[in-house]
């Protein structure tokens, strides 16, 4: 950061190859094209240049980063008649995280509600592997926008979950039941990915 | 899972919790009886446990390990990119 205050042209280089590609992914969700993602970062960027000398570290420089892409990718969408609205569509999503036929019936003698198929902790060694890292990845592709936009501005930028709300202009209430079901799905895919073994069968 | 009482959360109901009680933005009589669920179920301290461990496969996701490819930002970003910082340290007078 000192570096980079002072001009060292290295430490700017660092610092894009580190943060460039989260901040196209970010922008994408309100990009009509990868071309226009891309622009909207390069925008980011000059506001990054034009704010780090009045960064004051009271978050972390990549929250920073990812509010000043946000705002710059809310802006263009808005220019261009775009703007999407995040709290409409957290009210859409009305998925269980965990599957139904997991859990006894309602009619159960003994517990209804409660597991039938229960969750088991997961393996360290292949929990930290790089294939499960790809499959968590893909599930993140797979997500709404709006679930992917909270969840990689909570779990991956680090955001506070006021600093969520204000970033993306959702109540708090709207912010955790985003959060909530882009959660689970990534949780299901993981569990689905390490309930299978190295050769393919399922455990 | 070995008591049903009326008052206790079932398996089912506290999944959806999960999220808000990761938060800290549980009440403090609700946050008791779900941490008291998880003393006893196997299943939900299994699913909460999950949770956590996610976060830090997430958590992962942010910086790559030094032996990542390099991340693909294309040359004419990047050169666009180093004249903007040309730039702006040029209008600060160095």
């Amino acid at each position: 950061m000192h570096a980079l205050r002072a001009g060292d042209e290295r430490a700017f280089e660092q610092l894009v190859t580190q943060h460039h590609g989260a901040m196209v992914r970010l922008a994408r969700d309100y990009a009509r094209s990868e071309a226009v993602a891309e622009e909207v970062v390069q925008e980011a960027w000059m506001g990054v240049l034009a704010g780090i000398d009045k960064f004051e570290g009271r978050s972390s420089l990549r929250s920073w980063i990812s509010r000043i892409v946000v705002n710059c990718a809310k802006k263009r969408a808005l220019r261009e008649g775009r703007s999407i609205p995040f709290s409409a569509l957290a009210a859409a999503a009305d998925e269980p995280a965990v599957d139904a036929d997991r859990f006894a019936p309602e009619d159960h003698a003994l517990w209804p509600g409660h597991w039938q198929s229960e969750p088991v902790p997961w393996p360290e060694e292949r929990l930290l592997s790089k294939e499960t890292s790809t499959v968590a990845d893909a599930a993140i592709d797979r997500l709404p926008a709006a679930q992917r936009q909270v969840l990689l501005l909570r779990d991956i930028e680090g955001l506070e979950p006021a600093d969520v709300c204000a970033a993306l202009e959702i109540t708090e209430a709207n912010q955790r039941v985003l959060l909530h079901r882009a959660r689970a799905s990534v949780r299901r895919a993981i569990e689905t990915h390490l309930a299978t073994d190295a050769d393919g069968r399922t455990s | 899972m070995t008591r049903a009482l009326s008052d206790e959360f079932r398996c089912q109901e506290l999944v959806e919790l999960v999220t808000t009680y990761l938060d800290g933005a549980m009440g403090i009589d609700e946050r008791t009886r779900f941490e008291q669920h998880l003393t006893y179920c196997g299943g939900c301290h299994a699913y909460v446990g999950q949770l956590r461990a996610q976060r830090r496969v997430l958590a992962a996701l942010r910086d790559p390990p030094p032996d990542a490819a390099p991340v693909d930002v294309p040359d004419s970003t990047r050169a666009t990119l180093l004249d903007a910082f040309r730039a702006w340290k040029q209008g600060r007078g160095e």
